[in-house]
C-alpha cells in the first residue's frame, strides 16, 4: 500500500514538471504565403500626407534660453557667411606657486622660477569648421577685465556691481602673442591647432591669468570649433637655484571657456526654428484629423482615425536656409515635447519627449526619430506615432508641443547643443501612415 | 473497504489534480498539422496508447477499454481508474515550394471512470475533438508615395474544440453491455493577425509600428453517444457506437470586436463498429470502422472548400497472454486509413480532400503489481493524395497512464 501511494504521488509530481517542456513546443505549424491567408484577414495598409493648413497652428516662435555658458565648446569666426563674427575668451590660471625638481639625488622646491618658451594647444571640431581659405587664428592677451557669466560681444561684466563695456567690441585686446594658420577647411594637421609662444609670451600668460587670452580669427571667411576642455599651455620653468640646465615641465589647462559672437542669433518670422546656442523652439498645435480615407477597389470611405491602427504619424519638415552663419555645421538633433499651457508663451514648460523611438544604437541607447538630421538633408520627418496613439485613445485629436533641439532629452547630454540653429519651412506636412483592422471570420 | 482504499484515492485525487492542471495549460500547444488550417480544423480522436498502437482500433477490445468512443466499452473495467495520454509529435509538411516541420504535443485525453454496484460504471472525461491550432506568414514589399517597405504578416490561429463526456454503463448480462454518454463540445479559437514593417538596408528600421489585430470565438455544443458492447464468445468482443450532435456555435467572445459575427457548423453523426478476436492463445486481432457524417456541414464551409463525409479503416494484432499478469509485454502492431472531412488547397482556390494513413506499433506494461498500465502506442503516417498540393508525414506517439482502484 506505501508503496502504491508513492507511485501515484510520483507520477503527479512528474506530469507538473513536465509542464513547462511542453510549454516549449508552443510553435503552431506555419505555412508560407499570401494565399494562405483566410478571407479577408491581410491588412491593408494606406499613407496620406496632409497639408499644413489642415493640420497645424503656429502658436510662436521663442529663443534665449541658453548661451554660450552652457556647452562646452568654442566658437571663432571670421565674417563666417558674410556676417558671423566670434572670438573664444579663457582664463588660464592654474600656474604654480612653486615648483619641485630634483638635484643631486635631492628633492628640492622653489618658489621663484622663469617660464621658457611654450605652446598654446586647441583641439578642434573638424566636423563643425570650415573656412572659404587659408583662415589666421591669433592668440592675444586680453586687455581688460571680464565676468565668464555676463559677458558678449560688446560688454565685459554685467552684474549687479555694474556694468562695463569692452574698449574694443569682440574682447579688447592688449599683447598679440601668438599666430596659427588653418588651410581651407578650417582644417589643421592632428586636428589641433598649435600657437607658438616665447618665454615673454608664457610669461604675460602666466602673469595675467585672471584677464586671460582671447582668440580671433583673420584671413578667409570661416568658423572654427574648439572642442570641450579649452586650450592647453605646455611650457617649462627654471628654478632659480637649480642648475642652468634645470627645466622643470608645466602644463596649464584653461579652467574658463566662453565665446561672444555678433551679431546676435536671428529669430525666424516665417519659419519654423528649432535648436543653435539660444536654444531656439516653435510652438505648434497639432490636430489630427478625426477620419482617414479607406479606399479598396477605388471606392474610398472616410473612417474614424480612432478605429484605425497608426504606424506613423510623423511630422515632415523641409529645411530652410538659416541666414547670417547661424546654420548648423554639424548634427541638430530635433525634438518634439509637449506643451501643456501653451499660453505661457516662452515661459510655456516643456513636457514629455514625443519623438518616436526608432532604433537602438550599438550601446543599446534609444534612437528617437529625428535626432539625426544634418542641414543637408532635404526633409526630415520626426515621427511621434506614440503620442499621436495614446492622444487619440484619450478622444483628443489636439497636441499642443515645441519643436526644439535638445539633445539633454534625446541622449541625456545638454551640452551637446549645438551653435548653429536649424530652420524649417513654416508649412510643414503631416503623413499618416495606417493599417485597416484586418478581421478574421470563422470559415 | 474505504479505509483500505484510502491512500490510493489520495494517490488518484493527485493524478486528476495534475490532469487538470495539465487540461488548462495544454489547448495552445495542441498544433500537430498544416490540415488545421481548412474547414474546422484537424480532427483528432480520443484514443489512448493501446488503441493507437492498434492502429487506432480500440473499440471492442477485451477488457474494454478508456478511449472516449463507445460509452459501453467502461462496463467492461470493474475497478475505479483514470487514464490520461500524452501525445507528442513530429511533422514534415510540404507545399509547391517550401517545407515546414516541426514538433508538438498535447493531452489527447483524460478519462475516468467509477464502478457503482455490479451493474453500473460511471464516467467522466475529457477528450481532444478539433484542433485549430496553425499560422501563416507572407514577406511582401508595400509601396507608399515616395517610398517602399518591406512587410511581413502572420496569422496565426490557436485553439479547437474539445469534448467533455458524462456517460454511464449498464451491464445486462457479463456478456452484453449499453452506454449512453452525454458530451459538451466546449473550446474556443483565437485568432491573431499582425503586420510588421522593415525599411530597406541603410535607414533607420523602425520607423513604422506594427499593427496586431485579434479576433476570439468560443465554440459550444451538447452532443451524446450511444453505444453497445457483446461478447458472443470468450474469444470475440463486437462493439458499436453512434455518437451525434447539435449544432457547434461560434460566438464572438470578450467584446473585443463588435463587428464579427457568429456562426454554427453541423456536427456529423458517427458511427463506429468494432470487433477483437483472439485468433490464437498468443494473438489478438481487431478491426475497427468508422463514418463520420461531416458532408452535414458542407454548407456551412461553403466558403472554406466544404466538407466531405469522413471514414476510417483501422485494425491490428496484440501479441501478448490473454491475463496480463506483471511479467507481460503485449506487443500491437496496426495501420489506418481514413479519409478526412475537409478540403485543403490554396484559400483562392477549391484544393482536395486529403486522406491520412498510417503504421502504428505499441507496447503495453504493467506496473506496481497491476495498479498502473502503461501503454505506448507509435505512428508513421501520411497526410495528403489525391489533388491536394499539401503533403505531411509525421511521427507520433501516444504515451498513456492508468490507474486502477484495485
Amino acid at each position: 500500500m506505501r508503496r502504491r501511494l508513492s507511485l501515484g504521488k510520483a507520477l503527479a509530481s512528474a506530469v507538473l514538471l513536465s509542464l513547462p517542456a511542453v510549454a516549449c513546443t508552443d510553435e503552431p505549424p506555419t505555412v508560407s504565403g499570401g494565399d494562405q491567408f483566410p478571407g479577408g484577414s491581410l491588412p491593408a495598409t494606406f499613407q496620406v500626407t496632409v497639408p499644413a493648413d489642415s493640420f497645424v497652428r503656429i502658436l510662436g516662435s521663442h529663443s534665449g534660453y541658453t548661451g554660450p555658458r552652457d556647452v562646452d565648446y568654442q566658437i571663432v569666426a571670421n565674417r563666417f557667411e558674410g556676417a558671423l563674427q566670434a572670438n573664444a575668451l579663457m582664463r588660464l590660471d592654474a600656474f604654480p606657486t612653486t615648483v619641485n625638481y630634483t638635484q643631486g639625488g635631492t628633492s628640492k622646491s622653489d618658489s621663484v622660477f622663469t617660464y621658457g618658451p611654450g605652446v598654446l594647444v586647441a583641439r578642434l571640431d573638424t566636423i563643425a569648421s570650415t573656412s572659404a581659405g587659408p583662415m589666421e587664428l591669433q592668440l592675444w592677451e586680453v586687455g581688460q577685465a571680464w565676468h565668464p557669466a555676463t559677458v558678449s560681444w560688446t560688454v565685459a561684466v554685467d552684474t549687479t556691481g555694474g556694468r562695463t563695456t569692452w574698449t574694443q567690441p569682440g574682447g579688447s585686446r592688449a599683447a598679440l602673442l601668438g599666430r596659427a594658420t588653418l588651410s581651407a577647411g578650417g582644417r589643421s594637421p592632428g586636428d589641433s591647432v598649435v600657437f607658438s609662444l616665447d618665454s615673454v609670451a608664457v610669461q604675460r600668460i602666466a602673469a595675467s591669468g585672471s584677464r586671460g587670452v582671447l582668440i580671433t580669427a583673420a584671413g578667409a571667411e570661416g568658423r572654427v570649433q574648439i572642442s570641450a576642455g579649452g586650450v592647453q599651455l605646455r611650457t617649462g620653468v627654471h628654478p632659480r637655484n637649480a642648475s642652468p640646465d634645470t627645466v622643470v615641465s608645466v602644463n596649464v589647462t584653461s579652467s574658463v571657456n566662453t565665446f561672444v559672437f555678433d551679431p546676435e542669433q536671428p529669430v525666424a518670422t516665417d519659419a519654423l526654428q528649432a535648436g543653435g546656442s539660444r536654444s531656439a523652439r516653435t510652438l505648434l498645435r497639432v490636430d489630427l484629423p478625426a477620419t482617414l480615407p479607406v479606399c479598396r477597389g477605388g471606392d474610398c470611405t472616410q473612417v474614424p482615425t480612432r478605429s484605425l491602427t497608426l504606424n506613423e504619424v510623423a511630422l515632415l519638415l523641409r529645411p530652410v536656409t538659416v541666414p547670417g552663419g547661424f546654420g548648423a555645421v554639424g548634427p541638430v538633433p530635433i525634438t518634439l515635447r509637449r506643451v501643456t499651457e501653451p499660453e505661457l508663451g516662452r515661459r510655456a514648460p516643456l513636457g514629455a519627449v514625443l519623438n518616436e523611438i526608432v532604433g537602438v544604437d550599438a550601446a543599446r541607447r534609444p534612437i528617437y526619430g529625428g535626432s539625426r538630421f544634418v542641414s543637408s538633408d532635404t526633409l526630415l520627418a520626426v515621427p511621434f506615432t506614440r503620442a499621436a496613439t495614446a492622444f487619440l485613445a484619450s478622444d483628443s485629436t489636439s497636441i499642443s508641443m515645441a519643436l526644439l533641439s535638445d539633445p539633454g532629452a534625446l541622449f541625456g547630454t545638454p551640452r551637446d547643443l549645438s551653435f548653429g540653429a536649424a530652420w524649417f519651412s513654416a508649412q510643414p506636412r503631416l503623413r499618416i501612415v495606417y493599417t485597416v483592422p484586418a478581421r478574421s471570420t470563422l470559415p | 473497504m474505504t479505509m483500505k482504499h484510502t491512500p490510493r484515492i489520495r494517490g488518484v485525487a493527485a493524478v486528476l489534480a495534475a490532469g487538470a492542471a495539465l487540461l488548462a495549460g495544454s489547448e495552445s500547444a495542441a498544433a500537430q498539422s498544416l490540415y488545421a488550417s481548412r474547414g474546422l480544423g484537424y480532427v483528432n480522436p480520443p484514443v489512448d496508447g493501446r488503441a493507437r498502437g492498434l492502429g487506432g482500433a480500440g473499440l471492442a477490445l477485451p477488457g474494454g477499454g478508456l478511449s472516449l468512443v463507445n460509452p459501453a466499452a467502461i462496463a467492461a473495467i470493474p475497478v475505479s481508474a483514470i487514464s490520461m495520454a500524452f501525445q507528442p509529435d513530429f511533422y514534415d509538411a510540404s507545399i509547391p515550394g517550401q517545407g515546414i516541420d516541426g514538433s508538438t504535443a498535447r493531452f489527447p485525453l483524460l478519462h475516468a471512470v467509477f464502478p457503482f454496484g455490479q451493474k453500473w460504471t460511471f464516467s467522466a472525461g475529457y477528450g481532444s475533438f478539433l484542433d485549430q491550432t496553425w499560422a501563416a506568414e507572407s514577406s511582401s514589399d508595400l509601396v507608399l508615395p515616395g517610398r517602399e517597405v518591406e512587410v511581413t504578416d502572420r496569422f496565426v490561429s490557436r485553439g479547437g474544440v474539445a469534448r467533455l463526456r458524462a456517460g454511464a454503463a449498464y451491464s445486462i448480462t457479463d456478456r452484453l453491455s449499453v452506454g449512453v454518454a452525454g458530451d459538451l463540445y466546449a473550446g474556443g479559437v483565437r485568432d491573431t493577425v499582425t503586420r510588421t514593417f522593415r525599411a530597406p538596408e541603410g535607414t533607420l528600421g523602425l520607423d513604422l509600428s506594427p499593427t496586431a489585430h485579434t479576433g476570439e470565438w468560443t465554440y459550444r455544443s451538447l452532443g451524446g453517444s450511444l453505444g453497445v458492447r457483446w461478447v458472443p464468445i470468450d474469444a470475440l468482443n463486437l462493439a458499436a457506437a453512434v455518437t451525434a450532435a447539435g449544432k457547434l456555435e461560434g460566438r464572438p467572445s470578450g467584446g473585443t470586436d463588435s463587428v464579427a459575427v457568429g456562426k454554427e457548423f453541423s456536427l456529423p453523426l458517427t458511427f463506429d463498429v468494432g470487433a477483437s478476436g483472439r485468433v490464437t492463445p498468443g494473438a489478438l486481432v481487431v478491426l475497427n470502422g468508422q463514418w463520420a457524417g461531416w458532408s452535414a456541414a458542407d454548407a456551412d464551409l461553403a466558403s472554406a472548400g466544404g466538407a466531405r463525409d469522413a471514414w476510417t479503416l483501422a485494425g491490428g494484432v496484440e501479441f501478448g497472454p490473454a491475463a496480463l499478469d506483471a511479467r507481460s509485454f503485449p506487443l500491437r502492431v496496426g495501420a489506418r486509413y481514413s479519409a478526412l472531412p475537409f478540403r485543403w488547397g490554396p484559400v483562392s482556390e477549391d484544393g482536395a480532400f486529403p486522406n491520412e494513413k498510417a503504421l502504428t506499433a505499441g507496447i503495453g506494461a504493467r506496473l506496481a503489481n497491476g495498479a498502473a498500465l502503461v501503454d505506448l502506442g507509435g505512428e508513421r503516417g501520411w497526410r495528403g493524395g489525391g489533388d491536394s498540393v499539401l503533403d505531411e508525414s509525421y511521427w507520433r506517439m501516444t504515451l498513456s497512464l492508468t490507474l486502477l482502484g484495485r
